[in-house]
């Protein structure tokens, strides 16, 4: 008897959902099913997409850092040299360095931008799935509010699995929080879990001082350059002066290119600059971070000796 | 110094003081620069050594600009208006205003491209022989575009006109010009490149070196082909250095009268004796600059031309035709008193060989003079 009316139950709830499913019941719910799946499909495309800028500015760092290594070694050895072949070799390397960060900026930019459009659409989907779930249960409840069935119950189990996966992905996107995990003194941290983030500090600090040195090598680049060619513009021009055109010893094209130069120089000076100061003041922050490890890390280790107990600052 | 010419001085003063006192903020678009550099000439005609003058002439500029760049849309755009004043000492009716205006805008319409415009727009004003008076405007318009990387490729057009609005028998001058110019980034500090440039032509740029029939309109065509190469070395030498290959053909006659076409076999015996026509150039110019100090910087500019004229004559019947060649040195130093004022010194060296002795020339300038930007 059970069995049958188990029986009758399901199919009655196919049958409605049959029938929800046709007749609209649940118009809202298929336009909301249909926008779900352009959401998705926009997620995914954009999930492929950030992986791939992932990789690619992991690799564009990598050999940023090779490349940087490089040129610190040909700074070393190219002084007091005139060698044409060395200086043409360091030049050539501080142009590529120049195009990867470059590059490497434009990719933080697209994966910012990138980033910010999936929070968006974590959130938006989320919604969805939530107007779903109730406008589901709403409309079950609606049509015979005292049945339920394993259909419905896999349904809406379905799009509370959905909607917690994109939960998830929401929260562990790194956007919510710092794009590297905060290195702060805890009360329960042990002397090991201690020396290892004051590892991961010194580290953080040392690769700011290599990025600091190579920022310094090529804003020295761009600032001599820059000089050269303002000196040249203003000689050009005042030889415009006395040159007639019409000797066509100049053209246009020649003066614009060299103001383009200038142009394209004060805008990397400037963002060298403020790359430079973001630096300084993190540099320093660590550094204080630091400080306070290497006390609170030699307080730990005199413990055992005098008995005293660890103050953490 | 007579009351037309003191006049425009006075009115360049007024301009001075009037817009540096609503320009001369820092930080705004609009600029201002002026100079005066006393010149002494040692042949103002570029004639032969018996026949030349030497004559000595102020030259006062002064120019006031805006310029603005918006980094985030990669727009630019410098316009000024420059007013020039060449004043001789002895030979007064040589004495002429110059008023230029310019303007430039480029935009980037998209990634690694940018649309280039400029006009230059001169008015040589001669108040004592108004015959010579001639408007010229030079219009350029060219797309840049960025390939791999190292490469920039720029496909252009350029429009000259020339016209003596108070002469009725100098001819207007037009012609149209179409370039492709291909550069390649060594590295930071180093670029090589290739300009190729074919126009058409009509009239005569230097009209008073016609010996044509006067209701004749000359066309011709011109292709030139530059290869260059500069650099920046050791963070205080610049060097920059061209060689131009030109050639220009002779193509047509409009006759002003008739309104006739004819471009027959005569053309270019009729053509012969014309500078601006119908010669192989070749040219090799080379720039330097020396940044000795904040303070003084050094500039040369030099240039070495020979130019073939196909068909003209030395002397009627024999096979010997004109060749010049022609020797052009400017040397410049600048000493920075203050930020924006300079003391500029000036040496100019022109000398032209040629195998007819007519146009043998040798000229020589001394210049020293202020200049102030702010």
């Amino acid at each position: 008897m059970a069995r049958a009316t188990n029986n009758q139950i399901n199919f009655f709830l196919h049958y409605m959902l049959f029938i929800a499913l046709a007749m609209g019941l649940p118009a809202g719910i298929t336009a909301q099913e249909l926008s779900i799946n352009s959401l998705q499909q926009i997620i995914t495309a954009d999930e492929d997409s950030l992986a791939e800028l992932i990789r690619k500015s992991a690799s564009l760092s990598q050999s940023l850092d090779q490349l940087n290594e490089t040129i610190f070694r040909q700074k070393q050895n190219f002084k007091g040299s005139s060698n044409p072949i060395k200086r043409y070799n360091l030049n050539r390397n501080l142009k590529e360095a120049q195009q990867i960060a470059a590059e490497l900026e434009a990719a933080g930019v697209r994966t910012r931008t990138i980033r910010h459009r999936l929070q968006e659409n974590y959130h938006r989907i989320i919604n969805q799935y939530e107007a779903t779930l109730q406008e589901t249960m709403r409309t079950t409840e609606k049509n015979d509010r005292n049945r339920s069935t394993a259909s419905v119950l896999s349904l809406l189990d379905t799009l509370e699995t959905n909607k917690k996966k994109y939960q998830q992905k929401l929260a562990n996107q790194p956007f919510q929080k710092s794009e590297q995990p905060s290195l702060e003194i805890e009360p329960e941290d042990k002397l090991e879990r201690l020396q290892l983030k004051n590892t991961l500090l010194q580290d953080r600090i040392a690769r700011l001082r290599q990025e600091e040195q190579q920022l310094k090598y090529r804003l020295e680049d761009f600032q001599s350059n820059l000089s050269v060619y303002e000196e040249l513009i203003i000689f050009t021009d005042n030889l415009q002066q006395i040159i007639d055109p019409e000797q066509e010893y100049f053209d246009q094209e020649r003066m614009d290119q060299l103001k383009e130069e200038v142009h394209a120089l004060k805008a990397n000076i400037s963002r060298s600059l403020e790359r430079l100061q973001q630096i300084k003041t993190e540099k320093k922050s660590l550094e204080a971070k630091q400080a306070m490890f290497q006390k609170t890390i030699q307080n730990k280790l005199k413990k055992p000796k005098d008995g005293r107990s660890t103050d953490y600052e | 110094m007579n009351k037309f010419q003191f006049s425009r001085i006075q009115l360049g003063l007024v301009l001075v003081f009037g817009s540096s006192t609503l320009f001369g903020q820092s930080k705004n678009p609009f600029y201002m620069n002026l100079s005066a550099i006393q010149e002494y000439r040692s042949n103002i005609y570029r004639v032969e050594d018996s026949l030349k003058t030497a004559d000595s002439r102020i030259n006062t500029s002064l120019r006031i600009g805006y310029q603005k760049s918006a980094t985030a849309s990669k727009q630019y755009l410098n316009i000024y208006y420059e007013n020039q004043l060449k004043q001789y000492y002895s030979y007064q009716i040589y004495s002429r205003m110059e008023h230029v205006l310019f303007g430039n805008f480029h935009v980037s319409p998209w990634k690694n491209s940018q649309i280039n415009i400029t006009d230059r727009f001169q008015f040589r004003d001669y108040s004592n022989s108004e015959p010579l008076n001639y408007y010229r405007n030079i219009l350029t318009a060219y797309l840049r575009q960025t390939l791999f990387n190292d490469w920039q490729v720029s496909t252009g057009y350029r429009h000259w006109l020339k016209q003596y609005p108070n002469s009725i028998t100098i001819k207007d001058y037009s012609s149209n010009r179409l370039f492709l110019t291909a550069t390649y980034e060594l590295d930071t500090k180093t670029r090589i490149g290739l300009k190729n440039e074919f126009s058409w032509h009509r009239g005569n740029l230097y009209p008073f070196n016609v010996s044509n029939d006067e209701t004749l309109n000359p066309i011709g065509t011109r292709y030139s082909v530059e290869l260059f190469g500069r650099s920046i070395i050791q963070k205080k030498y610049f060097i920059d250095l061209r060689y131009t290959f030109e050639t220009d053909r002779p193509e047509d006659f409009e006759n002003d009268e008739e309104g006739e076409h004819s471009g027959d076999e005569d053309t270019e015996d009729i053509l012969a004796e014309d500078s601006d026509f119908d010669y192989t150039k070749h040219q090799v110019s080379s720039s330097v600059l020396f940044k000795a100090s904040n303070r003084l910087s050094l500039f040369g500019f030099g240039v070495i031309q020979s130019k073939h004229f196909r068909h003209w004559l030395l002397v009627e019947g024999e096979n010997e035709h004109r060749r010049d060649l022609l020797f052009y040195l400017s040397l410049n130093a600048k000493f920075n008193f203050l930020k924006n004022l300079s003391l500029d010194f000036n040496y100019n060296l022109e000398n032209n060989q040629s195998n007819l002795s007519s146009f043998q020339y040798s000229t020589s300038v001394v210049g020293i003079g202020l200049r102030y930007r702010f």
